[in-house]
């Protein structure tokens, strides 16, 4: 009963914000990108971009999880796999949805279809979703109706790699910018993808513990991949912030001035603090410390993309005495109203999708009737 | 009374006679006025017999000539030592183009360098360079932006997506975003980039694209120089067919004294300075 609250509660609130949202859609055809976005020539991409990464990351985290939860664990995994499979494709469309609605002419997206640059990363990305959307719906469907079929099993490695492909282009969309320091290098799209792997184990404990007692068996395996996960991720951050902070090259300074932001929220509270919580959760028996540190993880994630892709506008192309040493970029009311909408989406439909039970596989199915 | 046949045939007679003197005037006056642009001859008939031609005249004659020819390398040279930051050349662009507030093609970068007393000012006029090697072109997801054969780095107002992918990958921060505010009457002029007419509306092209110096294409089609130019006051900008070895802009490429900006990314910019 109290689930069903929560769930009820959960839809007003994502109803609340896709109104929001369509007021700032609304107001962006009505008057014009510019007049209502903060992103300008000097800071291009915002808080739209980022909520995109962050969305699209964590459903290449969640297709990741069910890989690896239908590989190793198979039994403990699957009363959470349709669940985790429905989140991956919600968050992918909510990510799309922002990303939409941040470029100057959505109504000429057609011309990836008419005119592809294929030397562009943006082109094969385009491309690659398609095929991962169709290959997760696709493995949604199987999961609720036929887990232990062959065609579930190739579905769900196809899903596992357009998953690597179309989320490591996307860190490569950011690599190979040479004129960025702060973005460019072959470990982005790794780096990417590991931060997809925590996402996605993260948000599918949160999923996991409140989806009530049937999906506990899920809290172990995904207890080590979110372990795991804050370790590659760890050593990744790590050790991008060390050769970027230490490099002379112009450019690579926004290290060095992000650098309180990056140990105190990227590296304290983003990853050392719930790697602790997961570890108390294990030594002293204490599940709920898992979502706990999966939701500060989901948090301070969030706030990380938001600032790798803001922060690498930080310093100017050129310095001039009439552009700002330190470019700064604050999100206007319709970006964050678009930003709400994304997260809105996927927890509206989500939430219906719970609430009249479609999320759950066919044996569980037949168990609780 | 009526008019007597002397009268008409006077009146006809100092109507034709008026007539001709009026046209003649008029024929004298237009000739006067008619501006005489420079051939190609004539400048290097200037410059064989003087030693000196005024570079604008020179460089115009060229271009002339390079348009005649079946294929052209446009760039640009700007000599630091005698710009002196008057901002004309940007000026000239924005009412050429007729840019809207925020967007600029040809921005001033002034740095000031040294401690006081030593203090001095870098002044470096900033068009889109028109890599050889173009980041921006190769980032494009649509093909909206190519290198055109002449060189010049082309945009297409009605393909591109407004992603805005390019403006990251140009390391020399060239290209901007049309934002779309205030259009006021100068805005809402239409301007002819790549030689088609565009006027400023919401909802339309070039609001929300991404745009960037074309090195005045439209111009350069009907044989004239690139406005910021032409509106030079140092006489420091220069612009001319590197195919022709015998052009001003071949000359000073050839300079010592010749650099061009973030040479170590290799995008071979077809911009180049003299310091």
């Amino acid at each position: 009963m109290a689930r069903k609250i929560i769930l009820l509660l959960l839809i007003l609130a994502g109803i609340a914000g896709g109104i929001w949202g369509i007021n700032g859609v609304y107001q962006v055809f009505t008057k014009g990108h510019g007049a209502v976005m903060n992103t300008t020539s000097e800071v291009p991409w915002g808080i739209q971009i980022s909520t995109y990464i962050f969305l699209v990351l964590v459903s290449t985290g969640c297709t990741f999880v069910n890989f690896f939860g239908h590989v190793a664990t198979p039994k403990a995994y699957a009363p959470i796999g349709p669940r985790v499979i429905a989140l991956a494709l919600l968050t992918v469309l909510g990510g799309l949805g922002a990303l939409l609605f941040e470029i100057g002419w959505p109504t000429r997206t057609l011309h990836w279809l008419t005119s592809p640059n294929f030397s562009s990363p943006m082109a094969w990305m385009f491309y690659f979703y398609g095929i991962y959307i169709v290959l997760i719906t696709l493995e949604y469907f199987l999961l609720k109706f036929a887990p232990h079929s062959v065609l579930s099993k190739v579905v769900m490695w196809g899903a596992f790699i357009s998953a690597i492909l179309t989320h490591s282009t996307l860190g490569a969309i950011f690599g190979i910018v040479e004129a960025i320091p702060y973005y460019y290098g072959s470990l982005v799209p790794i780096f990417f993808l590991a931060v997809a792997f925590l996402c996605g184990s993260a948000l599918a404990s949160v999923v996991a513990y409140l989806s009530g007692v049937k999906c506990w068996s899920a809290l172990q395996p995904l207890r080590t991949m979110v372990g795991v996960g804050i370790g590659i991720v760890f050593a990744l951050s790590i050790w991008r912030f060390i050769v970027g902070s230490t490099s002379v090259v112009e450019g690579y300074e926004i290290f060095q001035m992000t650098a309180q932001k990056f140990w105190n929220v990227g590296i304290l509270i983003g990853l050392i603090i719930p790697f602790a919580l997961v570890l108390v959760s294990v030594v002293k028996g204490l599940g709920w410390l898992l979502p706990v540190g999966s939701i500060i993880i989901l948090i301070t994630q969030f706030m990380s993309r938001y600032s790798f892709v803001v922060d690498g506008f930080k310093i100017p192309q050129f310095k001039s005495v009439w552009t700002p040493e330190v470019i700064t970029y604050t999100p206007s009311s319709v970006e964050i109203s678009i930003v709400v909408a994304s997260f809105a989406f996927v927890v509206f439909l989500y939430s219906i999708a719970d609430l009249i039970g479609i999320l759950e596989p066919k044996h569980i199915e037949g168990e609780v009737s | 009374m009526s008019e007597t046949r002397r009268d008409v045939l006077k009146k006809l007679v100092g109507g034709v006679v008026g007539g001709a003197v009026t046209l003649a005037i008029a024929k004298n006056t237009s000739a006067q006025t008619k501006i005489e642009h420079p051939k190609p001859e004539d400048a290097q008939k200037m410059y064989k017999k003087y030693g000196k031609v005024d570079p604008i005249m020179r460089m115009e004659a060229e271009l002339k000539d390079a348009l005649k020819r079946p294929s052209r390398r446009w760039i640009m040279v700007t000599d630091l030592r005698k710009c002196v930051g008057c901002y004309a050349c940007t000026v000239s662009c924005m009412v050429e183009n007729k840019l809207p507030p925020g967007v600029i093609y040809r921005a001033i970068m002034e740095e000031e360098v040294g401690k006081y007393p030593v203090v001095g000012l870098n002044i470096i006029p900033r068009p889109c360079l028109q890599c050889d090697n173009p980041p921006c072109v190769r980032v494009c997801p649509v093909k909206a932006t190519w290198k055109s054969a002449d060189g010049i780095v082309e945009m297409d107002y009605l393909k591109c997506v407004g992603c805005r992918y390019c403006i990251v990958a140009c390391p020399y921060g060239a290209r901007v975003v049309d934002p779309g505010r205030p259009i006021s009457l100068t805005e809402s002029l239409p301007s002819y980039e790549y030689s088609k007419e565009w006027i400023r509306k919401p909802h339309q092209s070039p609001i929300n694209n991404v745009r960037k110096c074309h090195f005045c294409k439209h111009r350069i089609a009907d044989g004239m120089l690139p406005a910021c130019v032409v509106t030079c006051v140092g006489r420091a900008t220069y612009f001319g067919d590197k195919m022709n070895p015998d052009s001003l802009v071949s000359e000073l490429i050839t300079k010592p004294n010749v650099m061009v900006l973030k040479k170590g990314l290799g995008t071979k910019p077809a911009v180049f300075y003299l310091t």
